[in-house]
């Protein structure tokens, strides 16, 4: 890619992005609130303390391993929809192991944690790729369901026999504390999943662009019919995808649990289902995208509560400009297509 | 003898409460259809549902309970969503289920930001009157199949009315051949004359309104009230219906019937205090959504040009 293509390809998104933020400030405007407040408040409430710079980074791991687990799919042109539930899923493996095992040290704990949150994400994920292997089942709609499914297991679990009865709201009692993940910078506080999610796109876009496997994928996504002609088996590739989603999705899950909540509640998945799905359209699946985007949108998350905090803009509006950022860089492309 | 009347009033008070139920349902069902049938496969109801909810329970609750102005609410937010998705899968040829991913995105957001404006957010949330139930004159008499048609609220007799007016359109007229083609085969309905793009366009925007309009019901007939778990799934299971009813009116109005149906028996058993854990006994109706795919996608029936954009330039695959 040469440099102009490079110009020219963040020009286009970056007009994406601002009419976007206009349309953000426009709606501010009309709420009668202070513009330049607001967009203050929405860019640098991330950077304007070290407790902001650590919610910052709390928000951009897991939002970073779940639009990995959206974007994997999406390479095959399957849409895992699920990566909620498998998040969930993953929650639910972390503590299951956490409180199994109790005794057993640190180390070893915290990796069998990590192991317990990837292998629960695979098995949830396991359930439509199946669907899709034997019946084709389309994987929007199977995984969903499953987030359903998944919402309720939570609340069932963090009722059960962990749960943390002096609480107001189900959630289990706090794993044993060799199990939390250490920190690696005290101040801002930030964990060692911060390293270990950084880890997985590069990881990704080498399985992506640099094995074989990685080249069916990108097959069968750009030509199922071609693929197969060419002898690629393209029956299982989709739903491998599939559980390769469900698997980041599962250890964002763990380490949400180990590195956050030190412990499963219900309605901890908040809305970084939607939000990992945006992340993985608006950069088209691309893994080192996906890490500009999730810091992005982690910033820009942070910054929406600080408005609802002091100006009392509801997050909402923000989370819609998230999705209007999507459309119009998808209409930028039109554009940048038609202009070719 | 007592006994056996007190065991009828208790069908006739299930059956009546699975219709009541099975509204949504269809309304949702049916506008999945028109679109589909055209060719545009939509999967925002969950989103256009809980904007329409809210459209309708706001506008309802600020002039005083008028629920007709509450109903067109929802209609305006219907044809905004339509046009949009329109716009950008049939104009713009952009793929339908990203398109539609990121309108399910922003009807979660609207709806929400739209209560959250107006109400903002308060201990004990605002009420709207319920759709009363309409006596149908004489029908509404008849033991047993009286109470339970002929003694429902509006919406019910239109979804119902909907679904045999589309069917009719769709499979037993001219012009619902035509209609079809669109999604079977637009290079060909395209050939004939038709107008592919202003079809989808028009088929989108009504399919829309009818989705939004099932939204707008769940405020109006269950709770009297907004909240954001309001639709709760029912826009996803509408999609697993349209696709068993193989996106034939008449057939996604039966399977939401005795979808309905299940999901209030589940519920029944619920109150009779089965010993299951209440969080199972919830997840039964998605359980037998998954169920019903794998039964439909075995014998996958759909319009064969759903999903593609049209365009007339490109070269036969």
């Amino acid at each position: 890619m040469d440099l102009h293509k490079i110009l020219r390809e963040i020009a286009f998104y970056s007009t994406g992005i601002t009419v976007a933020f206009v349309v953000a400030g426009l709606s501010l405007i009309l709420m009668g609130h202070d513009i330049l407040k607001g967009y203050y408040t929405l860019f640098f409430t991330s950077f304007s303390s070290l407790s902001g710079i650590s919610l910052t980074i709390l928000k951009f791991i897991p939002l970073l391993l779940m639009s990995l687990g959206f974007a994997i799919p999406l390479m095959a042109r399957k849409y895992n929809v699920g990566v909620e539930g498998q998040f969930l899923l993953g929650a639910i493996g972390a503590v299951t192991v956490a409180f199994s095992l109790s005794s057993l040290p640190g180390p070893i704990l915290i990796t069998l944690i990590l192991t317990g949150g990837v292998i629960f994400g695979a098995a949830w994920a396991l359930i439509p790729a199946l669907m899709l292997y034997k019946f084709n089942v389309n994987e929007i709609i199977s995984t969903i369901l499953l987030n359903f499914i998944s919402f309720y297991l939570v609340d069932y679990i963090a009722t059960g026999p962990w749960r943390d009865v002096f609480a107001g709201h189900p959630m289990t009692l706090p794993i044993p504390d060799q199990g939390i993940l250490p920190l690696i910078i005290q101040n801002p506080q930030i964990n060692m999943g911060f390293i270990l999610a950084l880890l997985f796109p590069f990881l990704a876009y080498l399985y992506v662009y640099r094995t074989v496997r990685g080249y069916e994928l990108r097959a069968v996504g750009a030509n199922p019919r071609a693929s197969m002609i060419f002898g690629i088996n393209t029956n299982y590739i989709a739903p491998l995808s599939l559980i390769i989603g469900g698997m980041l999705s599962g250890l964002a899950g763990s380490i949400e649990v180990a590195g956050l909540h030190y412990r499963l509640i219900e309605g901890m998945h908040s809305n970084y289902g939607s939000l990992s799905i945006l992340i993985a359209l608006i950069c088209k699946g691309n893994p080192i995208g996906v890490i500009l985007t999730s810091f992005f949108i982690s910033v820009i998350e942070i910054g929406a509560s600080g408005m609802q905090r002091t100006m009392g803009v509801p997050v909402e509006l923000i989370f819609i400009v998230e999705a209007l950022i999507l459309l119009f860089i998808l209409m930028a492309d039109v554009v940048k297509a038609r202009k070719k | 003898m007592s006994e056996v009347i007190a065991l009828m009033e208790q069908i006739i008070l299930y059956l009546k409460y699975v219709l009541l139920t099975t509204v949504p349902y269809i309304l949702a069902g049916l506008g999945m259809s028109i679109s589909g049938r055209s060719g545009i496969f939509i999967v925002y109801n969950e989103g256009l549902m809980l904007a329409g909810a809210s459209a309708t329970f706001l506008t309802t609750y600020l002039t005083g309970g008028d629920i007709f102005l509450g109903l067109i609410a929802g209609i305006s937010i219907g044809v905004v969503f339509g046009l949009i998705m329109a716009y950008f899968t049939v104009t713009l040829k952009l793929n339908q289920f990203v398109i539609g991913l990121a309108l399910f995105i922003m009807g979660l957001g609207i709806g929400n930001l739209m209560y959250k404006l107006v109400i903002g957010v308060v201990l004990v949330p605002p009420r709207i009157p319920l759709l009363q139930d309409v006596y149908i004159p004489f029908l509404s008499d008849i033991p047993i199949v009286g109470p339970v048609l002929f003694q429902q609220n509006i919406l019910f007799y239109l979804s119902i009315l909907l679904a045999l007016i589309i069917h009719y359109f769709m499979f037993k007229t001219a012009w619902g051949l035509n209609f079809r083609s669109v999604g079977e085969n637009p290079k060909v309905a395209d050939s004939m004359g038709i107008n592919v793009f202003l079809i989808r366009y028009i088929a989108t925007v009504l399919g829309s309104v009818l989705i939004a309009l099932a939204g707008s019901y769940l405020p109006l007939a269950f709770t009297g009230t907004y909240t954001e778990s309001i639709v709760g799934g029912r826009g996803w299971i509408t999609i697993a219906l349209t696709l068993f009813g193989k996106w034939s009116p008449l057939l996604i109005m039966l399977g939401s019937m005795i979808f309905a149906g299940t999901e209030a028996f589940v519920y029944r058993l619920q109150v009779a205090g089965l010993a299951l854990p209440y969080q199972f006994l919830l997840m039964v109706p998605f359980l037998v959504t998954l169920v019903i795919l794998i039964q439909v996608y075995r014998r996958a029936e759909m319009p064969q040009a759903l999903g593609r954009p049209y365009d007339r330039e490109a070269i036969e695959e």
